[in-house]
């Protein structure tokens, strides 16, 4: 108590905060007020008991006094236990009838419940989760401005989308008819005799476009979400353009790139470079390849992984065009900017996937899996240039084969992917359990089903995204080749062979 | 029911089988792995064999579909335009009807 009078003497010199101090500090008191608080609150708990303490644990209904005891015992052998209150039998002392207590101000700001330990974390339940959910969705669901605006920014934008590819479908009529007029004159009678002419009037390959993209609407719906995210992410003046513009733009942009003649400006545009006709490049094809780099470099600083991927598809794009290294200098791509593509490309077999699939990169077979499979008795070959193996595969137009009368004779051509060679070792599994002979499955329906095990073994086979992308789409392929042979679903899917 | 009529359009040494890519496109419904077929060469001979399918990757709706047969065989044995015999069963009718035993 010698202390305490102490300090009492002290409070009685402190002078007292104003209210105008107090306002300001947010502390009522002066710090000597805050020790006699606490001084105070020793002496008034001075006699109070924890509640681990023995006497203060009541026996249970039923429980016997060894029950009792032993459970004192632990409680007192590990007094600061924590517990995970989703637990059944863990909560609140009055659900669980057990007591526990914690060091006092060792975690000062974690007794949020008073009895039971809470960490900083998200430690809510799963119906708490739920209640927030529905108290954010409700709150926006009770702003219909908000969400009235943003539907109409996407029909604004799928509008422009549409308003894009119309207005360069429509400059390419209106070139093409100029086009016309050149060709029924007489005046490109030899442009057109040449090797490497256009073939086809020019508004037939874009009606052709516009037909292919109608008919996979899938493909140009993943073209136009890359190609968007990509415009959006490069591009401060896009984001700025009203919705509509926005969707023109990608309009524009996506028509340029789909277009298999490489042109919205048609055959006019095309006879005005007839002396370099060789090159089978024109001026609109020249934008197109200038946009895209220019795209592409705009990406670079915002999503450098988008850039990375739209370069992917671009390098695709001017590859199936078959352009030689000089003719893409001339379209303006700088020499060696494919370098790094090209060399990935050459250093791996990718499987025959549909173009908008040919982006991905996939995994190489590594050599842990190859020698897996020769432990598990296949017999692994590597087609070698110019050997028969690597004629009979590009002759065929494979990456790989499987074959032999046992199916375990494994062909693949250098540096394989993963996915590649994981399928042939799993056709041979098929072979040698009889699939082939004894439960007479069809071939084509045992392509279905080591893609449809691959798929759903993706985890034990570490597939990544890109290779089970893939695979859903060869799966269905080889499900429509089936159908094609007049196999039924069930006999494609769920017979056990 | 014989489902015959393709021809051999090309023939590969591989290092431990003969491989015959007939003119077929696609998979062949009905061709058994192991199945006997019946090659009937240009000049009016036949060779009985074996066949098993080869199953290459990625697939291709395009692609010729081939196959080997038994060991044994060169590739002179089997010139381009050979036909290509066999049956949906474990036999196989040949070009003049009769079935042919499984081997």
């Amino acid at each position: 108590m010698a202390d305490t009078d102490e300090s009492s003497k002290q409070i009685e010199k402190t002078p007292q905060k104003t209210p105008e101090a107090a306002a300001v500090s947010g502390v009522i008191g002066g710090q000597k007020n805050q020790e006699v608080h606490a001084a105070a609150n020793d002496i008034s708990h001075a006699n109070d008991r924890s509640l681990s303490e023995p006497e203060m644990i009541a026996i249970g209904a039923n429980e016997t006094v060894d029950q009792y005891n032993a459970r004192v015992a632990e409680i007192q052998a590990n007094r600061f236990q924590l517990f995970d209150s989703n637990k059944p039998g863990n909560g609140s002392a009055a659900d669980t009838g057990t007591v526990i207590d914690y060091p006092q101000g060792k975690t000062k700001g974690m007794f949020a419940l008073g009895m039971d330990y809470e960490e900083k974390r998200d430690t809510r339940t799963p119906s708490e989760k739920l209640s927030a959910f529905i108290q954010a969705a409700t709150k926006r669901a009770t702003d219909p401005e908000g969400w009235k605006t943003y539907f109409q920014g996407e029909i604004d934008k799928a509008i422009g989308i549409a308003e894009g590819l119309n207005i360069a479908k429509e400059e390419t009529k209106s070139a093409a008819a100029l086009g016309w007029k050149a060709l029924t004159d007489g005046t490109v009678a030899n442009f057109l005799a040449q090797p490497n002419a256009i073939n086809d009037p020019l508004f037939h390959a874009v009606g052709s476009t516009l037909d292919a993209m109608s008919k996979d609407p899938n493909a140009v719906n993943h073209a136009l979400e890359r190609l968007g995210n990509m415009i959006q992410e490069g591009s401060e003046q896009y984001s700025s353009l009203p919705k509509r513009e926005q969707g023109q733009v990608i309009g524009k942009f996506m028509f340029g790139m789909g277009n298999p003649e490489g042109s919205t400006e048609g055959a006019e545009l095309a006879l005005k470079i007839a002396g370099k006709v060789g090159t089978k490049l024109d001026q609109a094809f020249l934008k197109t390849v200038q946009e895209s780099l220019q795209s592409i470099e705009l990406s670079a600083h915002t999503s450098p992984q988008l850039a990375q991927q739209t370069k992917q598809m671009f390098f695709e794009y001017l590859r199936a065009k078959g352009l030689s290294a000089q003719e893409l200098e001339l379209a303006g791509v700088p020499k060696g900017y494919f370098d790094d593509i090209q060399k990935a490309h050459d250093a791996l077999n990718m499987p025959e996937v549909p173009d908008h699939l040919k982006h991905l990169e996939l995994q190489p077979a590594s050599e842990e899996l190859l020698a897996g499979m020769k432990a598990k008795g296949r017999e692994i070959v590597f087609a070698a240039p110019g050997s028969e193996e690597m004629e009979y595969l590009k002759f065929i137009g494979a990456e790989a084969n499987t074959g032999g009368s046992e199916l375990n004779h494994i062909l693949l051509k250098p540096n394989p992917s993963k996915i590649a060679a994981l399928e042939e070792f799993l056709h041979g599994t098929q072979g040698k359990l009889g699939f082939f002979t004894a439960k007479d499955m069809p071939g084509v329906i045992g392509e279905v089903r080591v893609k449809d095990f691959m798929l759903r073994h993706r985890k034990m086979l570490g597939l990544t995204d890109n290779e089970v992308q893939v695979l859903e789409v060869l799966k269905e392929n080889e499900i429509d080749k089936a159908m094609r042979f007049g196999y039924t679903p069930f006999e494609i899917g769920e017979k056990r062979w | 029911m014989v489902i015959a009529a393709f021809k051999v359009q090309k023939v590969f040494q591989l290092q431990d089988r003969l491989v015959l890519v007939s003119d077929a496109i696609g998979s062949i419904a009905g061709f058994q792995h192991g199945g006997v077929i019946e090659l009937k060469r240009p000049d009016g001979s036949i060779i009985r064999s074996k066949a098993y399918l080869e199953l290459p990757s990625p697939p291709s709706a395009e692609r010729p579909f081939s196959f080997s047969i038994e060991p044994g065989y060169q590739k002179t044995d089997i010139p381009e335009g050979t036909e290509i015999w066999f049956d949906e069963g474990n036999g196989v009718k040949s070009a003049d009807g009769h079935l042919i035993p499984d081997a």
